[in-house]
């Protein structure tokens, strides 16, 4: 393993480790905030257990999340002090809004998790929406500076230097608003899917539990909500790619040639030696119109790129697969779910909804981490686009495979523990 | 006062903040895996109450050292991130470690004792090895062994030689020691039960004797080993001042701690590792990282300095009453 591939495994590991316990602390608190205010506003005692329950079972994806952050925070000088020693004061905007951001839902997350007797119930209720809004915008200013390395901007490019920088500009790139929309939604469907799937779970060996049924609405609401909305957002994520990043839209469609009115392609397998895509299933024109709007748009091929700077197409291809069936199943779930509200129908008899939700439980993370393949991988060979190459802003240190190897084994106990720890306190639950 | 000296100040400012909080957290930790005798459980579980709200906020203090560092003093971080790699990765495994069992052994695992017992343990020995690397990397920073090509950009020195040595180590050790004096202080003014002052009292004499014996062993050594760390002690009047003043503290503090006066000792220790960690800058000023670069090398444009500046004073204007709001919280009942 050369020391490049060990420097971008650890990255990679690191943040799919830690993208999963960020998502969780944006999306948990929403969910304690309003089983709260049903409490603070009908008094039904139910709403007040379940908003502790969840807050005790999220206090370990806080810590878990906070502490691999830090390990984050470290590793991008760590393993790419060259990218840091340019890009640090470019991106130091949104990197410092997000320090106090972390702050701020650090503290409220004290008084939160420990200060149910300590202060007030509407100062409590302030506390979770704190943790809610700063989790969040602590997610949005690192997607922000994320969205920089994809589609730099707010400096000028001469001679291998940066110059006139311009902060602002740098934070606010073209792609900025479409990732942050975009990964914002995914913490709220991943979280909310999986709330939704493990109550979904004991309601159909106890379908009589209130408790397990009022966390299902709540969980549900918000997966309706967000799972609509998120195919939205999607689009114009996608237009935004197309634009800012023809190499990463053709990586993710497997398109090689340079066509106008393009198809859409569902699976496929990317031929990358004889540069073609076998066995897709080709909708005409639709990527044409996904991508710019107009069925004969012209669409770039990878062939229109160089060897050298093309990402590894058939992960990008297989991720951004599995990123929107996931996403269009969750979205399909998230009707029906719509349907029997507004009907107003009771959802605890319909077993086989129930188990659907159940299979979907995992299908949040599974496209956020597939999303964020497409995101990463789908930026190389660059670490800043069409600027630096991953492999010149990579550490001198030698043997990385050593920290690699290290980190992994650290984060997959860590990740056994947290299931182990999680199953136990659920099943506690289910027992109550 | 130019903006570089402001932005220093913050960086110096996180470290006194965070050595006060966070590194009380540590050294508590670390007391939790010396507890023995009759009180041993109420020991560990008046550690568990003190840092269970507040060390997730007290941890932030150090992301905020980092973030003002690569954005403001980019050559200065990444050298730092280069030479120092292996010791900040242990430190980074020591961080996780320490936050991850503090929330294990406090989660459903009463059926399982073997289990807690295991992160009880895991908890202790990070919250104890930690620190020593905390200040092995501080130590490797003052040394002068760091060497930077400031032209070029490029870090001069190995992978090995900055950090690997008995000075820095010796700075571990009362890096360690002054975290566990700090919380042993500490817990004497967050309980009522006499005995349990009594315990922590008795461990904040014992390390306070080994936060000064290794302060001392770190001085005499730094004569050769940090010698513009040791030349700007000698050259400079503030430097001496803070050092003066630490050694009239660490005798007061003794004394307090003898008459039982907790409150007192706890003022008296918190100024003492203000004083450490001033004394520390002073000597070092005006390097960042000793001997090439100064706050002044290779800084970030002069507007990202002062937007960075701009939102730390906006920043701390939200966050500091907040912060007060919550250990007014969860500190009041024992003032």
């Amino acid at each position: 393993m050369t020391d490049l591939l060990a420097a971008r495994s650890q990255m990679a590991m690191s943040l799919a480790f830690h993208i999963i316990f960020a998502c969780i602390g944006i999306g948990m608190p929403l969910l304690m905030v309003i089983s709260e205010s049903l409490w603070l506003k009908t008094q039904n005692k139910v709403y007040l257990s379940l908003a502790k329950k969840w807050a005790k079972g999220t206090a370990i994806m806080f810590a878990v999340g906070a502490v691999s952050g830090t390990v984050l925070s470290f590793e991008l000088g760590l393993l790419w002090p060259e990218f840091m020693l340019h890009a640090g004061p470019i991106i130091g905007m949104p990197f410092s809004l997000e320090g106090f951001a972390f702050f701020l839902e650090a503290i409220f997350l004290g008084i939160y998790l420990y200060g149910w007797d300590r202060v007030s119930s509407k100062m409590h209720l302030f506390s979770g929406i704190m943790v809610m809004l700063s989790g969040m915008f602590s997610g949005i200013f690192v997607v922000m500076a994320n969205a920089w390395m994809n589609s730099p901007a707010g400096f000028e490019w001469v001679n291998g230097q940066f110059v006139n920088i311009d902060p602002f500009t740098a934070m606010l790139n073209p792609s900025a608003l479409p990732y942050a929309l975009h990964m914002t939604l995914a913490a709220f469907v991943s979280v909310a899917f999986v709330v939704a799937g493990i109550h979904a779970f004991v309601l159909l060996r106890k379908p009589k539990s209130e408790f397990h049924y009022c966390a299902l609405r709540i969980a549900l609401s918000v997966a309706i909500v967000t799972s609509i909305l998120q195919p939205i957002s999607g689009d114009i994520s996608a237009k935004n790619t197309a634009k800012q990043q023809p190499a990463k839209l053709a990586a993710m469609e497997a398109q090689w040639e340079t066509e106008k009115g393009a198809p859409l392609r569902i699976g496929g397998w990317p031929d990358v030696e004889n540069e073609q895509t076998l066995y897709a299933i080709e909708i005409p024109y639709l990527l044409s119109f996904l991508s710019f709007g107009t069925f004969d748009a012209e669409v770039k091929g990878l062939k229109e790129f160089p060897k050298e700077d093309r990402p590894p197409v058939a992960v990008v291809h297989f991720a951004f697969q599995i990123m929107v069936g996931c996403g269009s199943f969750m979205m399909l779930l998230g009707m029906i779910g719509a349907y029997f509200f507004l009907r107003k129908q009771p959802i605890n008899n319909k077993v086989w909804y129930l188990r659907l939700l159940v299979f979907a439980a995992p299908m949040g993370f599974i496209a956020t981490e597939a999303g964020w393949t497409v995101t990463e991988v789908g930026r190389q060979p660059w670490i800043i686009y069409n600027i630096m190459r991953t492999s010149d802003a990579v550490t001198t240190m030698p043997n990385l495979v050593v920290p690699f190897i290290v980190f992994t084994i650290l984060y997959i106990f860590l990740f056994v523990m947290v299931l182990y720890l999680m199953r136990l306190y659920v099943l506690n639950s289910y027992e109550d | 006062m130019t903006v570089e000296f402001l932005l220093a100040s913050v960086v110096v400012g996180s470290v006194v903040v965070y050595a006060l909080s966070g590194g009380a957290d540590f050294g508590g930790g670390a007391w939790s895996l010396f507890a023995y005798g009759k009180r041993k459980e109420a020991q560990r579980n008046l550690i568990e109450d003190a840092i269970a709200p507040i060390w997730e906020t007290n941890h932030v203090w150090i992301i905020l050292v980092i973030v003002v560092l690569f954005i403001a003093f980019p050559l200065a971080f990444s050298a730092i991130a280069t030479s120092l790699h292996i010791p900040l990765t242990v430190m980074l495994i020591g961080i996780v470690l320490r936050g991850c069992a503090f929330i294990f052994r406090s989660y459903g695992m009463k059926e399982d004792e073997k289990l807690r017992s295991f992160w009880e343990k895991i908890f202790g020995v990070s919250s104890f090895l930690t620190p020593i690397v905390f200040g092995v990397v501080v130590a490797g920073i003052a040394s002068g062994k760091l060497l930077v090509d400031v032209e070029k950009r490029k870090v001069l020195t190995d992978f090995v030689e900055v950090w690997f040595g008995i000075f820095p180590l010796c700075a571990g050790f009362f890096c360690l020691f002054t975290f566990m004096f700090l919380a042993a202080v500490y817990l004497t003014c967050e309980t009522t039960d006499k005995e349990l002052q009594q315990d922590f009292r008795n461990r904040a004499l014992v390390s306070a004797i080994f936060v000064d014996a290794t302060a001392l062993f770190c001085l005499y050594l730094s004569q050769d080993h940090a010698t513009l760390f040791w030349e700007g002690l000698r050259n400079s009047d503030y430097a001496l001042l803070f050092h003066g003043f630490g050694i009239l503290l660490a005798i007061s503090i003794f004394y307090s701690l003898y008459l039982k006066k907790y409150k007192i000792a706890r003022v008296l220790a918190m100024n003492k590792v203000v004083c450490i960690v001033l004394g520390w800058a002073v000597c070092q000023f005006p390097f960042l990282v000793v001997p090439n670069l100064t706050i002044y090398t290779a800084t970030a444009p002069k507007n990202v300095l002062y937007m960075m500046f701009t939102i730390i004073v906006l920043g701390m204007v939200v966050t500091i009453p907040s912060l007060f709001y919550l250990y007014y919280i969860f500190k009041k009942k024992q003032s």
